[in-house]
């Protein structure tokens, strides 16, 4: 029993830290193989609740084990739709490997990696165009084409749907494209797993603003009989402190839609700009404030600070991505907040005005609430904000339909299970209900809905 | 476009320069190599270009041959540009058409060792000054119509004596005070040194001077909120305690708004303990007559003053104050002791040494000290200051237990006279007293034309000095009221209509606000408060502003002609570099690095340009896409820009610069920014060197050919 | 990808492009401003259409040439493709029956403008018009313009056409009878009007042109302040209350990137323009 997992090789800290290119290189054969021999194959296995798509882990282990690679990523497809941004984004340490039992012992079986190792091998030999599935001539809507929207679509495409994705913007992925940066995530990799639920019939329509071009209701006098609803979570959240509109200050959003989704670091190949200046201040401390505080870095700055009101303990950020991030130099200053910004006299952030935090009594959300020090208020030197500090619900489907409830942050009300809304033949799922969480969990509602809108089209009467 | 209608015909004076230039390069070669040149008619050599006979030669040159453009290539043409275009102009030529190549302190004073290397150098700079010449356009300096009143900020003695001067001479003068009484510092001191006088006497007879003219117009309780226009037409909006607004027009300002003594809660027991007092204090006790029980006395000196940070200057006057004090005081009453803890004494000036012994002989005790171990003062028992001094001269400390610490503070500059520095956008110094635009040459004046400078607002000094400066700058300020007219540079901005776009950003970065934004998007130079330094030009997205004579189209064509023929076999070691340098600073470091033979490589080539803030994306890119192997951009030490903050901008894009270098594959470092003030020869020296060193361990950019002409990047 | 139905040249450097976009034509309202990107590695820029013409399945955009994107844009032809447009985006402008409308354009937003004109005179309203630019070469639609106006006013900065300065619209807000005004056009125009319009509590509207990535809410990087409070120009606006707008904040908020432009201009244009 070997207790230590294979580790992941990454590209060096001094090389990594002046390209986008992906950080995390893969196992190779070898590596995946050794990895996939640790697995005990428990006749009980634990790691499959933890899986909020429930793929079938120990199979799609021992197919590696066994060499038989084409088999396990069949496995895993069956119930995962895109394993290649699963393997890479999943806080695996928190579901599946969390439950796994080796885990007790010594370290949990990589499952995440072994999972990326066969996404990864299959696009690199093509992937199969699975087989199409006969055609209901039934046609279902889904907004969105995130995790969500992709997941719904693609399951909903195998029961025999004409499924068409709705998406804004201008490439298919939703924060696959736009918020989880190259070298974390690679777009060539999102466009394939985008490309795999095209291969099962599925028409994705860019540039398709719902509630501005169509209106939900209009998604019905089209002739859909369903809408599955994953818009997200992209209204960026600001901290409302004096002088934040001053230039140099960006939502983590805006800085992660330049970057990634227009690539502004290929500026001037590319066309779209982004500023990163010396001293980068970036505020908040979860996943999206790690991969802002990468970029900046990778971008040219001198000195990246994550500064974050609690302490470390609290940083809702993978461990991963932040030790990622420390090697890479970030500096952390925790219990700090920002209370104000100054700005030079041509309109740009040259300063921000920062206050001392302690822990006091835990909140709502179990963390222990930050209290301001009296008279600790200091100055940071910074000519460069990114505000990451929390997304919400996307208001645009929310504002234009009429009858859909939503609760007062704005995500929409669903049955618990089926993404049911109070609109008939309406289901919603990922962060546009739950507010900003997991690429799975998204992918999980995101499955119950198409299971949902399959049972609900059954039953009802073919128009 | 620029240039003449008709074609150049270009006259090439080279200067020997005695054995200056003579020695080093080959200069016969020079004059054979220009007249390869294309448009060059004529090319001559001298033995000093700027002797009346050079000049000569230079004038029946152009009348005879018809030159309509002249590079004279010999020394900095900040020394003898001016000359030479005056005798252009004598000979019918405008004065604008005429280009210097510097093959002295950038060329033959610099590679003295290298005379085969400096004579190539030499070449390529003159071909660069010939590229710029033939661009180069006829240009007519405004004039402006001076309005004949002044205004002075500021009714301390420096402004009451420049009123009065200017008041004299006939010109309507308006004095703006923003406390209620005039006087300034004056009114609160006691007596003058060194002759005793008394302080509030003298000043009073003053104002009741300029109380008495009726050309001079006081207002007191007023501040100068907002100030537009230029020379000879300023357009002032002060506020008056009761909120009332005064408007004003006038051709001139002078800026005496004074000093103030630092008090610094905590300094040497000031503000905590009674007894402490600073010498304006112990000045004001003193109006009042000597204080009863007084018998003992500390006075320190420097306090808070020559640190090695905040007020890092020596006050200047302290040291006399002191010693008036307790001579004073000594007089009144002989068996007072006086203690002066001093770190030096400066008791310079007239009659001043005489001072210092006399207080010695007085028995006035003095005790030095170092910075490193200031003294401390405490609180004794019964309440009076207590204080300690280690002494290095006997080795040990001394404990004083006295009635009263006075701390001779130094002067700083005021919260009102930082903001006026901002409403005037007038430049401060690193010390924050206003900054003249030359300490030797413009001592009473700011870059701005027509705003002037007296008195303590300038840096401490007495009163003496600051009459003789308040004197000074009204009799400058007088001259252009008394010509009615004025000529100003003919250096300005000037927008292309067709390839504006209307964006603003040249109204947004231009640090004078010269330009207007008219209603539908079209910017509008104010000729007269444009002070020509290029930054709207450089920030102009579409090459619609410009600078006239620094045209993109005047500087572009530098850097092409550098590298449209094959370099000569003898330099090709050296990589090339082009540096743009801004002619208050790095390029006048560059030309004193000549004048003390310091020696650098034969890589860079200078181009002068008025601020580092000229310099764009343009010159840049251009330079490395025409074979440029680096590029240095130099402008003043970051808060010493003469255009107030030039360098920094310019900073800012050649970061942005470098990113869009990286992405097009070359390197990022090939392009630099530097800090160099005009009194660093040894940095721009060192700068240069290191650059290249750096710029040679690089692999060559690729070009497209070895015969020159554009590689492909 | 969007094709090309037609081009035109309104004024030096001032295209007009029909591009077939079907749905978009037929929700499009004046107010709405569309996102387009002109290929695989172009910006997202926004442009208030100018017309929309349902039964042809177009709409037309009007741009000025000010950028490297711009500049792509137009050297597209009849039958070239844009590679994304999206739309409609924002809040469509009010309209109302105010009365007398006085309309104020700005160079090439004297399009939209025009667009928002037609249908405040369609539901009843006398317009009063002016449109301006900085010189005569750049003034557009006049003829279009005088026909749905009563009276119509040019003016140009350098004085080459017309007033050379709004300072006449005193007059007319003073002798009253100005029920509401429309300003579209560069900031410092819209601001002048605001200031001029509000010791007359006319309430003027105008359309915010802050630079944008998404335009769709997701980004804030239109954020704008009104009213003290912070909006998304794409989401809340890009209609506002003019007297509310803090333009300054706006203006320099518009040129954080001027620097990076110049040299994506440099680029395109083939570097140093000198050669």
């Amino acid at each position: 029993m070997i207790k230590k997992s294979m580790e992941m090789p990454k590209q060096r800290v001094e090389e990594r830290i002046r390209n986008f290119n992906e950080v995390a290189l893969g196992y190779s054969e070898d590596q995946a193989v050794m990895e996939a021999s640790r697995c005990l194959q428990c006749p009980k296995p634990l790691c499959v609740a933890g899986c909020p798509v429930e793929v079938d882990i120990p199979s799609f282990v021992r197919d590696i084990k066994e060499r038989r690679f084409d088999e396990a990523i069949g496995k895993v497809r069956e119930k995962n739709s895109l394993p290649a941004i699963t393997g890479r984004v999943c806080p695996q340490e928190e579901q599946c490997q969390k439950t796994c039992v080796m885990g007790k012992t010594g370290e949990p079986i990589s499952i995440g990696r072994l999972e990326r190792f066969v996404a990864d091998h299959e696009l690199q030999r093509g992937v199969k165009v699975p087989p199409k599935p006969r055609p209901n001539g039934r046609g279902v809507a889904v907004v969105g084409s995130g995790p969500a929207g992709l997941t719904a679509a693609a399951d909903l495409a195998k029961l025999g749907y004409e499924v068409t994705v709705f998406e804004a913007l201008h490439e298919a992925g939703g924060v696959l494209m736009y918020g989880i940066p190259e070298f974390r995530l690679p777009k060539r990799i999102v466009q394939s797993e985008v490309d795999y639920v095209k291969n099962l019939g599925v028409t994705v329509k860019t540039d398709s603003l719902i509630g501005k071009l169509y209106t939900v209701e209009e998604l019905f006098e089209k002739g859909f009989e369903a809408v599955f609803i994953g818009t997200g979570a992209g209204l960026p959240s600001f901290l409302g402190v004096p002088r934040e509109n001053l230039c140099g200050v960006y939502s983590a959003n805006e800085f992660l839609i330049r970057v990634n989704l227009m690539r502004a670091y290929r500026f001037p190949e590319y066309d779209t700009p982004v500023w990163v200046g010396r001293k980068v201040a970036v505020i908040g401390a979860g996943n999206v404030a790690m991969d802002s505080a990468r970029c900046a870095l990778r971008l040219g700055a001198e000195e990246v600070w994550i500064v974050y009101r609690r302490s470390r303990q609290e940083a809702p950020a993978r461990l991963e991505e932040m030790e990622n991030a420390e090697e890479e130099g970030v500096k952390f200053k925790f219990l700090t907040n920002p209370i104000g910004f100054l700005g030079d006299k041509y309109g740009w952030v040259c300063g921000m005005e920062c206050i001392s935090m302690r822990l006091g009594e835990p909140d709502e959300s179990g963390r222990r609430r930050p209290i301001p020090i009296e008279g600790s208020e200091f100055t940071m030197d910074v000519d460069t904000v990114v505000v990451a500090v929390g997304q919400s619900p996307n208001p645009m489907i929310s504002r234009t339909t009429k009858g859909l409830q939503t609760t007062r942050w704005g995500s929409v009300v669903v049955e618990e299970g089926t993404g049911k809304t109070s609109i008939e033949g309406v289901y919603a799922g990922g962060d546009i209900v739950s507010g900003a969480a997991t690429v799975i969990s998204a992918m999980g509602s995101g499955k119950n809905a198409a299971r949902a809108i399959h049972e609900y089209l059954s039953n009802k009467k073919v128009r | 476009m620029s240039g003449l209608k008709e074609e150049p015909r270009i006259g090439v004076f080279v200067c020997r320069c005695g054995n200056n230039i003579g020695g080093v390069v080959d200069v016969s070669g020079i004059v054979e190599y220009a007249k390869t040149l294309p448009n060059v008619v004529h090319a001559e050599e001298n033995s000093y270009t700027c002797s009346s006979e050079g000049l000569s030669r230079i004038k029946e040159a152009i009348v005879r041959q018809s030159l309509n453009r002249v590079v004279v290539a010999s020394c900095t043409p900040r020394t003898h540009e001016p000359l030479f275009r005056a005798i252009c102009e004598e000979a019918g030529l405008n004065r604008y058409l005429l280009e210097m190549a510097n093959i002295r302190e950038h060329c033959s004073w610099v590679h003295i060792h290298e005379p085969e290397k400096a004579t190539e150098t030499a070449k390529e700079i003159v071909r660069m000054a010939v590229a710029k010449v033939r661009f180069l356009e006829p240009l007519k300096e405004p004039e402006i119509e001076i309005t004949p009143s002044a205004l002075i900020i500021g009714a301390g003695v420096s402004g009451l004596t420049a009123a009065l001067s200017l008041s004299e001479q006939g010109f309507d003068v308006y004095v703006v005070e923003k406390e209620a009484e005039a006087g300034g510092l004056l009114t609160n001191f006691h007596t003058l040194f060194p002759s005793g006088q008394d302080a509030s006497d003298f000043i009073e007879s003053i104002i009741e001077a300029v109380k008495g003219r009726r050309n001079i117009t006081l207002l007191a309780s007023t501040v100068v909120r907002e100030v537009r226009g230029y020379l000879g037409n300023f357009e002032v909006v002060a506020q008056q305690i009761n909120q009332r607004e005064v408007r004003l027009k006038v051709g001139v300002m002078i800026v005496a708004t004074g000093a103030v003594p630092l008090e610094s809660k905590g300094l040497y027991g000031y503000g905590e303990f009674e007894d402490v007092v600073t010498q304006l204090g112990f000045e004001q006790l003193l109006k009042g007559g000597l204080p009863e029980n007084l018998e003992k006395i500390v006075m320190i000196q420097c306090a808070g003053a020559r640190e090695e940070k905040g007020v890092t200057y020596c006050s200047r006057i302290c040291c006399n104050v002191a010693l008036k004090n307790a001579l004073y005081v000594k007089e009144k009453k002989p068996d007072i002791d006086i203690y002066i803890l001093y770190r030096d004494i400066e008791a310079y000036g007239r009659g001043y040494v005489d001072y210092y012994q006399k207080a010695q002989e007085r028995g006035v005790k003095f005790i030095r000290y170092t910075m490193e171990k200031p003294p401390s003062v405490t609180e004794g028992q019964n309440g009076k200051p207590r204080v300690e001094v280690f002494s290095p001269t006997i080795g040990r400390e001394i404990d004083i237990k006295c009635d009263l610490v006075v701390l001779s503070t130094s002067l700083i500059q005021h919260q009102a006279g930082r903001d006026l520095s901002q409403t005037l956008k007038v430049a401060l110094g690193s010390d924050n007293f206003f900054l003249e635009a030359h300490p030797k040459l413009r001592p009473v004046e700011f870059a701005q034309e027509g705003i002037f400078l007296c008195g303590t607002a300038h840096g401490p000094k007495d009163v003496a000095e600051s009459m003789t400066q308040a004197l000074a700058a009204a009799s400058k300020a007088s001259i252009p009221m008394a010509k009615g007219t004025v000529k100003t540079e003919a250096v300005k901005a000037v927008v292309d209509e067709e390839l504006c776009v209307g964006c603003g950003a040249c109204v947004a970065v231009c640090p004078y606000s010269a330009i207007e934004w008219l209603s539908f998007g079209q910017p509008k130079v104010v000729e007269a408060s444009c002070m020509g330094c290029g930054l709207c030009a450089a920030e102009c997205p579409m090459g619609a502003m410009q600078l006239r004579h620094y045209r993109d189209d005047q500087i572009v064509p530098m850097v092409d002609s550098l590298f449209e023929s094959k370099r000569a076999t003898v330099l090709g070691e050296e990589p090339s570099v082009v540096c743009f340098a801004c002619r208050w600073c790095a390029y006048a470091a560059a030309d004193t690095a000549g004048v003390m033979r310091l020696q650098y490589p034969c890589s860079v080539r200078l181009i002068l340009i008025p601020c580092s803030g000229r310099v764009d994306a343009v010159h840049i890119l251009t330079a490395f896409a025409r074979g440029a192997e680096g590029v240095m951009v130099a402008g003043c030490l970051r808060d010493g820009c003469h255009y107030i903050d030039g360098n920094i901008k310019a900073e800012r894009r050649v970061d942005a610069m470098k990113k869009a270098l990286e992405v097009m594959g070359i390197e990022g470092e090939r392009v630099e920014m530097f800090f160099i003030s005009a009194g660093m020869p040894d940095r721009f020296v060192e700068s240069v060197i290191s650059f290249t060193d750096k710029i040679s361990k690089l692999p060559r950019l690729r070009r497209a050919s070895q015969e020159g002409g554009a590689s492909s990047v | 990808m969007y094709e090309i139905a037609s081009k035109k040249e309104l004024a030096p450097d001032i295209k007009l492009l029909e591009v077939y976009a079907e749905q978009i034509a037929k929700k499009v309202k004046p107010g709405h401003f569309v996102i387009v990107r002109v290929d695989e590695k172009g910006e997202r820029i926004p442009i208030n259409p100018a017309s929309c013409d349902v039964n042809e399945g177009t709409i037309s955009i009007a741009f000025h040439e000010v950028g490297k994107t711009t500049m792509k844009l137009g050297s597209l032809n009849r039958g070239d493709r844009i590679a994304n447009l999206v739309g409609p985006l924002g809040n469509a402008a009010e309209l109302g029956k105010y009365g007398r409308v006085l309309c104020v354009g700005g160079g090439v937003m004297a399009a939209p403008l025009h667009f928002q004109a037609t249908s405040l005179r369609d539901a009843g309203n006398e317009l009063i018009t002016v449109i301006g630019a900085r010189t005569k070469e750049q003034v557009i639609l006049k003829e279009e313009m005088r026909r749905i106006s009563s009276e119509l006013f040019i003016v140009t900065d350098d004085g080459s056409e017309g007033y050379s300065n709004l300072d006449f619209l005193e007059g007319l807000l003073r002798k009253g009878r100005i029920d509401r005004v429309v300003a579209i056009g560069p900031l410092v125009l819209m601001r002048e009007v605001a200031e001029l319009t509000r010791p007359y509590r006319i309430k003027t509207m105008v359309n915010l042109n802050p630079i944008m990535v998404d335009g769709t809410g997701m980004c804030g990087a239109c954020r704008v302040t009104v009213g003290g409070e912070m909006r998304f120009a794409c989401t809340d606006g890009p209609e506002f209350d003019g007297h509310l707008v803090d333009f300054e904040e706006l203006m320099v908020r518009r040129r954080m990137y001027v620097s990076r432009e110049k040299i994506a201009v440099l680029f395109y244009k083939g570097l140093g323009g000198c050669t």
